[in-house]
Formats: C-alpha cells, structure tokens, sequence
C-alpha cells in the first residue's frame, strides 16, 4: 500500500466513496477556489473564451470523480485535481488544433496565493449579508449586482445612462450602505 | 495616487477575474483614510463574492455529486453477473441463452 502522506485528504475520499455525501463536499470546497483559479490564471490568454474556461473546470471536476479510487493519498487532493486540469487544458488546445508551447503556461499554474475569498462561509454572516442587499437601493442592488458578476464600469454607463465617474461613485456609496447595514444585522 | 472609488473598482475586477492581488499597492497609493475606508468595504465585497462563489460551488457539486451516483449505478450493473451467479442460477441461465444467442457467432 502506498505511504499516505495526505492523510485527511485521503480520509474525506474514501468517506465521500463510501457514500458519505458531507466528506464530498467539504473535500471539493476546499480546493474549489485553487482549482477555478489556476484554471483561470493558466487560460488567461485570448485563445480562450469565458465559455472554455467554466468546460474546463466542469470537466475536470468530472474526470476527478471517474478517477476519485485511484487517488492514494501520496500528494495533496489539490494536486491531483491540477494535474487533470492540465491535461483538460491540453486537450482544450488541442482540439483548438494550436501549436503551442503549452508549457509556459503552466509555469503560472504553480503559483498558489491565498485568495481572499472562500467557500462555504459561515451561516449567520451569508444571511446578514443577503438581507442587506435586499435592504439597498435599487440602484444600489445593481450596480452592485453588476460590479459582482464581473460588468466593467464602462457598460454599467452605458446601460445606466451614466457617466463612468458616477457609476463608480454610486458602488463606493453602495457598498459603504451595505457594509452599515451588515454590520448592524450582526449585532 | 489614485482615488478611493478607483481602487474598490479595481479591486473587485482583479477578485472578478481571479488576479493576484497585492494589497501592498493600494496601501501605496491611496492615501491614509482612504486606504482605512478600503479595508473596511473589501471586507463587504469579499463576503459579497465568497456568496456568489459558494453558490457556484454548490451548483459543481451536485453535478459531480450526480455523476458519482450514475457511476456508481454503472459499476453496480455491470458486476450484477459476477455477484449473483450462485444465487439466482435460472436467472443466469436465461442471461446465457440470450447471450449465445446475440454473440454466438462472435
């Protein structure tokens, strides 16, 4: 048997493959945000489309779990799934039928940085910060809204009949609105 | 130096799209209050995104979650013949007649 060295990574897949649903989830959350990033990070060129990106991680995810009884525990989940999405990848290019040299972009895929963000947040702090956004503004909700899925300033103008320096204006002043109310919901 | 109102904007592009982000930069270049009233409201904006990532998340999972179960149910099939040969013998023989008679030939 091989040496695990992962042991509690190792423990959350063989629970999760014994039919503990929980171990699955808490096994995929914490390696979510590295996994979507590097994937990101790696794709950033204009070869590839927002569209390939989320295949990408979708088929990883995928083959991870066709290839979950083979992972031994000997390097961390985190790396198992890189290596998938690396070959994703791969595939990806290849069927783009480019020439490229492909390694040169891994070289940014062993880049982990701490992400500011994280899955599965506590309970109380996701209500509170959803029951203030329902307590915003209108505009306020949706330049938020906007700002959060990813619409640059420049078409939220367009859209809102707005000027650049107002839309930006109007998100600082609706997040001071959100952080205010947020904060008094967690009191 | 920059203004406050460009370096939330930057800041939840950069989260947006996955970018490194060096607080260093914004400490830098925004002056002293400002750079106070940033960390206050990228608190908001990082519980703001951890909601929209989570509920992406969840989405991936019961997808993959899905998958895991069909796999399963496939392993489950195709090993029925292993596992029920000693028990139900005139189903088995059923199965072989209809076996010989689709691949006799093969």
């Amino acid at each position: 048997m091989a040496n695990i060295k992962y042991k509690n990574d190792y423990n959350l897949v063989h629970r999760y493959l014994c039919g503990d649903e929980e171990a699955g989830r808490i096994l995929y959350a914490d390696v979510y945000i590295f996994i979507r990033s590097s994937i990101y990070k790696l794709t950033k060129t204009s070869i590839f489309s927002d569209e390939d990106r989320e295949d990408i991680l979708q088929d990883t995810l995928m083959t991870s779990i066709e290839k979950l009884d083979i992972y031994n525990g000997t390097s961390k989940f985190s790396t198992f799934l890189y290596g998938i999405a690396r070959n994703k990848i791969k595939e990806r290019l290849r069927s783009k039928k480019l020439d490229l040299d492909i390694e040169e972009y891994y070289d940014d895929l062993g880049v982990v940085n701490k992400d500011p963000l994280s899955i599965i947040i506590e309970k109380e702090k996701k209500l509170a910060i959803v029951k203030a956004m329902d307590s915003l503004s209108e505009n306020h909700k949706q330049v938020i809204r906007f700002k959060f899925n990813g619409m640059s300033t420049k078409d939220i103008a367009l859209l809102s009949n707005k000027s650049e320096e107002a839309i930006d204006s109007m998100y600082r002043r609706a997040l001071k609105s959100l952080k205010k109310i947020f904060e008094k919901l967690q009191k | 130096m920059i203004t406050i109102e460009n370096a939330l904007n930057f800041y939840t592009n950069m989260l947006n799209k996955g970018s490194i982000i060096d607080l260093n930069y914004f400490e830098k270049n925004l002056s002293i209050d400002d750079f106070n009233e940033f960390l206050d409201l990228m608190e908001v904006i990082n519980i703001g995104k951890s909601i929209k990532i989570t509920d992406e998340f969840e989405k991936h999972f019961t997808k993959i979650n899905e998958h895991k179960k069909s796999i399963e149910s496939l392993k489950l099939a195709a090993s029925f013949r292993n596992e029920n040969e000693n028990e139900s013998d005139d189903v088995m023989d059923e199965l072989d007649i209809i076996f010989k008679e689709e691949f006799n030939d093969e």
